[in-house]
């Protein structure tokens, strides 16, 4: 079965969310920050009336915070009553995305992969910056591997992650 | 199968429903003891019978068996034959409950065993030696006749025969067929079965499977159903009613039961006989005219009867799809702000814009409120259950335990009334499990044996207070102290600094516990620091009132609704937080040279002196973790953006400094549950509604923000939670010195009482002066806003229409010009329930001094006086009678309450301060009182001497002889023990208020608010009385 991954940037590191999670991609971005708030989390923004939790996706990977969003992209997850209308897709019966909306701010798009299952291969143990436990595989694009994000254990670091100071 | 599918939730909808209303019925059954109320047996046979009904239809068995037993019992009851014994409820609540556990798992109901409980109701009916023992299943008398089949096999009783007989009841066998009858006339089992008993009496139903002999039949015939009905309708009229085919009825001779009484009265041992169908015509001639006299008659009360029961139409709507609304309602509102917004520039330049735009706020806010109240449940739901609780936990105790409920039609928001179950079923197990003393306990101390638990709920401000009342034993402070210390949960030295009060609140801690044996109710290891969790939760406070010996009182203060919350917006930083308004209790300016005078520092923390009080600070900024406004000063991680009192003057090289001191400080006074705060804000902006919507889950941690909300600019705001933020402050509480303060403060000036007034003017020469307790808010809005109704004045205010009060209109003041380019103030007044505002120009300044009231040189109606006050000759307006003169209407029923007093009262008020002597003895004349003044409690005593008074009312802070040493002289002379005493005073205390009535005051009110103490006034003399 064919799977489509929607690839964007984190600096130059080129990671991959299965494009059934993704509602839409967002920019001209006014985010509120949260005060004490871990560095994971952003702050919120208003789409749409609907209050959105904005992740940085750089910090959740070990990598410095983003400092200019100005150019940033919001890839908005879609929540779990969303995903729990897709049925035979097994691949999704494990992600858990909670009911709050979450938008993950990322460096830059990139494309669409269309992938078969068999393409997804087991993470190599060369990436040493990210956490072993946020990926659940790497796939081939030409001479760039693909990281898959394994959004479950992101939010669920974003929900346990204490604030610095 | 399939048809059956789709009827069934409704079928498990609907009996749900008839089980929510039995079993308090039940209990009041039980209440009522020897005289069985018919009506209740009725209600609970009626509703047990619908499922009765239902069920069979399912082919239910069990289900029906055990509700038949039911049945059969409440007829026993209902004739007298059985009393209301505790064993025979018990019996039927445990019935009950199997049927509430068979309907909730409606699959598996066939497999549960139902013998206990059958057992045990059909042995009392053994007992009764009713002859309803032995349910009769009618049996195929003849086979060969077709039409028995449908006679076959309904189980009826004799009595029920013997019923209908009597009372001249046709019996008929119904037949209905479920795709025919039901589905393509849309109707349900139960609304069909409601329509039998529209008509007649539904005796029994089955589902022929018989007739369903193969595949084919499944396929193509109709599934049916047999029902028995006893009616008095006629049997030509009977399929017009049920609207079927005519023969889909048929009658049932009853002759051969009248002929099986008959015999069974000759010998009662006698096996009942099956009934046996006869044609339709014979039944007709079977009747006499004086069955069919009684067949009237019965009609018309039949029909009587359910004209009452019946009620407005409703719809079912899911409560998902509520949510949704809510929510929509909410984005509308929010939406509905950012167009204000954004179109008001254009207002000016396009006619009708500033209608068009009212009307589409007008009716937004109206729908939204609509829907909202579509949200709003009674209390009456959480407290239902309790009558059975109480009675369990009572019986399993072996107390005696009377249950009072009072406000059930109190209503709150759903997710409100969901999270109050459980905390409320807490504190009424600790009620009876703790609170309350055994019955011979009880006696020996004097008490009634039977121990009472009051549940009342109540709106009290914008929130509802929730109270759970005992009259046990109370809480023991020292023995709450000394089991704190035994489990660790406090060091001795910080449980010697505590007061009474917050000994007793130990009993919040987490970890605290008193249960001694784990029961089947109560301590399941949860205690009541989960209570307050949860109600904090719904963002409500809990209050511990007790006395040992006597009792304890727990009272909840909860909001009316979560989602929609008015609050003020204030700025930290460069960001805008939500302070709830319902938290805040007033703004507080600090001029700057105040500043250093009235910020001390006391026990390690600063705090603010406010009138006759000391409040600890916070500062946002800090709590929050937020670095101040001006980045470019380095040092503001490490030093506060506030320096504390020490400091200030060497920091006033930095900008920071500079502007704390030349800038007036403002603090919020907030508060949670007793304990008040100041917050200091870098700014305070404005007050809006906003729409709360919950926190996400990746911001739980954060104890600070208990919500979100997005503002009409369209950026997301955090709400603030106080309770959050104290603990996060760690804020301590001087509360000790707070007292000492206070009495400390009336010993060096006794007889100069100080109060703080409100100068402003209204666009003429002319000043005026409110004492700032009678105000809320001061707003500011624009003339343009103000619409006119034939003479009067409203403005649009969070949705309300303001009424507005010209001062020129009442007072004999000059004219001031008004144009609508003007941005006028509104003084909103803080303890009004009416939608009324005083208009004015602008706030001039906010003044602490000892007022000399002038009555004479300028007087009219709807004024107190004229004083000097900043060197100026300032009115000072009677603000209620400035309402009253405005609304009339509104007041009125005051007017209408004194005039029902035959002989004037007479109070004997004790008050030094001229003002207040003055404006209390006017709020008291005006409500028909006669009043007696004294300056003093010495005063006060002398006249007590020599005249007799209904009630007196003391100031608290008197020269020469206080009120606390008056009431102590009043209640120690045996003539005046039960003389209604009253406090009034200017401290603001809770902690003080529980004091005064120890000491023996019947109520305590705060000076100036004329509803108030008029209302207590009057509750503590009828009480009296």
């Amino acid at each position: 079965m064919n799977r489509q991954i929607t690839t964007f940037f984190l600096g130059d590191m080129l990671m991959g969310l299965d494009i059934l999670l993704v509602k839409e991609v967002y920019r001209h971005m006014s985010i509120s920050p949260i005060p004490d708030a871990p560095p994971h989390l952003r702050g919120l923004m208003n789409l749409r009336g609907r209050v959105i939790t904005v992740i940085d996706l750089n910090v959740c990977l070990n990598r410095p915070p983003a400092s200019d969003i100005t150019e940033s992209r919001l890839l908005i997850l879609k929540t779990q009553k969303e995903i729990r209308n897709y049925k035979n897709m097994e691949y999704l019966e494990d992600v858990c995305v909670g009911d709050d909306i979450v938008g993950f701010l990322i460096d830059r798009m990139d494309d669409v992969l269309t992938v078969e299952e068999k393409d997804i291969l087991p993470v190599p143990s060369n990436i040493v910056d990210i956490d072993e436990g946020l990926m659940t595989g790497v796939v081939r694009q030409g001479d760039q591997l693909v990281i898959l994000l394994d959004v479950t254990a992101v939010l669920e670091l974003v929900m346990n992650a204490r604030s610095e100071k | 199968m399939s048809d059956f599918d789709e009827l069934l939730p409704a079928f498990i909808e609907e009996s749900q429903q008839h089980l929510q209303s039995i079993e308090p019925d039940i209990l009041a059954l039980e209440q009522s003891g020897q005289n069985v109320d018919r009506e209740v047996v009725n209600r609970i046979f009626r509703g047990v019978h619908s499922i009765k009904g239902a069920s069979g239809f399912f082919g239910l068995h069990k289900i029906s068996e055990l509700s038949n037993v039911i049945e059969n019992s409440l007829t026993l009851l209902r004739d007298g034959k059985i009393k209301a014994s505790p064993e025979l409820i018990d019996g039927l609540l445990k019935g009950v409950d199997s049927i509430r556990m068979m309907v909730d798992n409606v699959e598996e109901s066939e497999t549960f065993d139902i013998n206990g409980e059958l057992g045990h109701l059909q042995k009392l009916l053994e007992d009764a030696g009713g002859p309803q023992r032995t349910v009769a299943v009618a049996k195929k008398t003849s086979p060969d006749e077709a039409i028995n089949d449908a006679v076959g096999k309904f189980h009826i009783s004799e009595n029920d025969i013997q019923h209908f007989v009597q009372k001249g009841l046709h019996l008929y066998a119904v037949k209905i067929f479920l795709d025919k009858d039901l589905k393509k006339k849309n109707r349900t089992p139960f609304a069909f079965i409601m329509n039998m008993e529209d008509l007649g009496q539904y005796v029994d139903s089955f589902l022929d499977i018989q007739s369903v002999t193969g595949l084919s039949d499944c396929l193509d015939s109709d599934l049916a159903f047999d029902f028995l009905f006893a009616t008095n309708l006629k049997p030509e009229i009977v399929p017009e009613g049920l609207d079927i085919n005519g023969e889909q009825v048929r009658s049932i001779d009853l002759d051969e039961f009248r002929k099986t009484l008959h015999k069974k009265e000759a010998d009662a041992a006698e096996p009942p006989v099956a009934p046996e169908q006869s044609p339709p015509n014979s039944l007709n001639d079977s009747l006499n005219d004086r069955e069919q006299q009684q067949i009237t008659y019965n009609g018309q009360r039949t029909t009587d009867n359910r004209r009452i029961v019946q009620t407005e139409e409703k719809i079912r709507v899911g409560v998902s799809f509520l949510n949704d609304l809510v929510n929509l309602a909410g984005e509308l509102v929010l939406g509905r702000n950012q167009l204000m917004q954004a179109a008001l520039p254009l207002v000016k330049n396009t006619p009708g814009l500033n209608s068009v735009l009212q009307h589409i706020s007008r009716v937004t806010s109206e729908m939204q409120e609509k829907i909202m109240q579509m949200r709003m449940q009674p209390i009456s739901l959480v407290f239902s259950k309790f009558h059975r609780i109480v009675r369990t936990l009572a019986r399993n105790h072996d107390k005696e335990v009377r249950l009072i409920t009072c406000g059930e039609d109190v209503e709150l928001d759903k997710s409100i009334i969901e999270g109050l179950s459980d905390p409320l079923t807490h504190l009424i197990r600790n009620a009876v499990d703790h609170g309350l003393e055994l019955p011979d306990e009880r006696e020996k101390s004097g008490k009634p044996r039977h121990g009472t638990i009051e549940i009342k709920a109540s709106h009290q401000g914008g929130q509802v207070h929730l109270m759970v009342r005992d009259n046990g034993r109370g809480i023991d402070e020292k023995f709450i102290g000394r089991k704190a210390l035994e489990k660790g949960l406090i060091r001795p030295d910080s449980l010697n600094e505590m007061s009474e009060k917050d000994r007793v609140r130990l009993i919040f801690l987490p970890g605290f516990s008193t249960v001694e044996k784990v029961t089947e109710l109560s301590g399941r290891g949860v205690g009541m620091d989960v209570v307050m969790t949860n109600i904090e939760h719904l963002g409500g406070t809990v209050e511990v009132d007790t006395k040992v010996g006597k009792g304890t009182t727990i009272t909840l203060i909860l909001p009316l609704t979560l989602a929609i919350v008015s609050g003020l917006l204030i700025k930290a930083g460069e960001q805008f937080f939500i302070l709830p308004e319902a938290d805040t209790d007033e703004l507080v300016r600090i001029k700057s040279e105040e500043i250093k005078t009235r910020v001390n520092i006391v026990q390690n923390a600063r705090v603010l002196r406010l009138r006759d009080m000391l409040l600890p600070l916070v500062e946002l900024n800090r709590v929050l973790g937020i670095t101040p406004l001006s980045e470019d000063s380095r040092s503001a991680d490490s030093e506060p953006p506030f320096p504390s009192a020490d400091r200030e003057l060497q920091k006033t090289d930095t900008e920071e400094a500079g502007t704390d001191v030349t800038k007036p400080l403002r603090i919020l006074v907030v508060r949670h549950g007793s304990s008040r705060f100041g917050l200091i804000a870098d700014s305070i902006e404005s007050t809006e509604e906003i729409v709360v919507k919950p926190l996400p889950r990746y911001l739980k941690k954060m104890k600070t923000f208990s919500g979100v909300s997005i503002l009409g600019n369209g950026t997301v705001s955090l709400i603030l939670d106080v309770a959050g933020i104290l603990r996060k402050a760690a804020v301590r509480h001087p509360e000790n010195s707070k007292e000492a303060e206070a009495s400390a403060g009336s010993a060096i000036s006794p007889s100069e009482e100080e109060h703080v007034f409100l100068l402003f003017d209204n666009s003429t020469s002319e000043r005026f002066a409110f004492p700032l307790e009678l105000i809320r808010r001061i707003e500011r809005v624009s003339a343009s806003d103000i619409e006119h109704v034939r003479d009067r004045q409203f403005i649009q205010y969070h949705g309300k229409k303001l009424r507005l009060i010209f001062l020129e209109d009442y007072l004999p003041v000059s004219r001031p010009v008004r144009s609508p380019d003007d941005t006028i103030c509104l003084i909103i007044p803080r303890h009004t329930e009416q939608p009324l505002a005083i208009v004015m120009n602008r706030v001039i300044n906010t003044l602490q001094t000892v007022v000399q009231l002038d009555t004479e040189t300028i007087m009219s109606p709807g004024l107190f006086g004229s004083a000097v006050l900043d060197g100026r000759i300032t009115l000072i307006p009677d603000m209620y009678r400035l309402f009253e003169m405005a609304a009339p209407e509104w007041y009125g029923v005051g007017e209408a309450a004194r005039t029902c007093v035959s002989r004037k009262c007479r109070i004997l008020l004790a008050e030094d301060t001229p003002f207040f002597r003055m404006v209390e003895n006017e709020y008291l004349s005006s409500a028909g009182y006669e009043v007696i003044l004294a300056e003093n409690g010495r005063k006060a005593l002398e006249i007590l001497e020599e005249e007799s008074v209904d009630a007196v009312i003391l100031d608290i802070v008197m020269p020469k002889m206080d009120g606390w040493e008056t009431i102590r002289a009043i209640r120690s002379d045996e003539r005046l023990t039960h003389l209604p005493a009253m406090a009034i005073t200017s401290l603001s205390d809770e902690g003080l208020a529980e004091k005064g009535i120890q000491a023996g005051f019947n109520e305590w009110e705060l000076k100036l608010n004329k509803t108030r103490l008029l209302e207590k006034l009057a509750k503590m003399m009828m009480r009296n009385a």
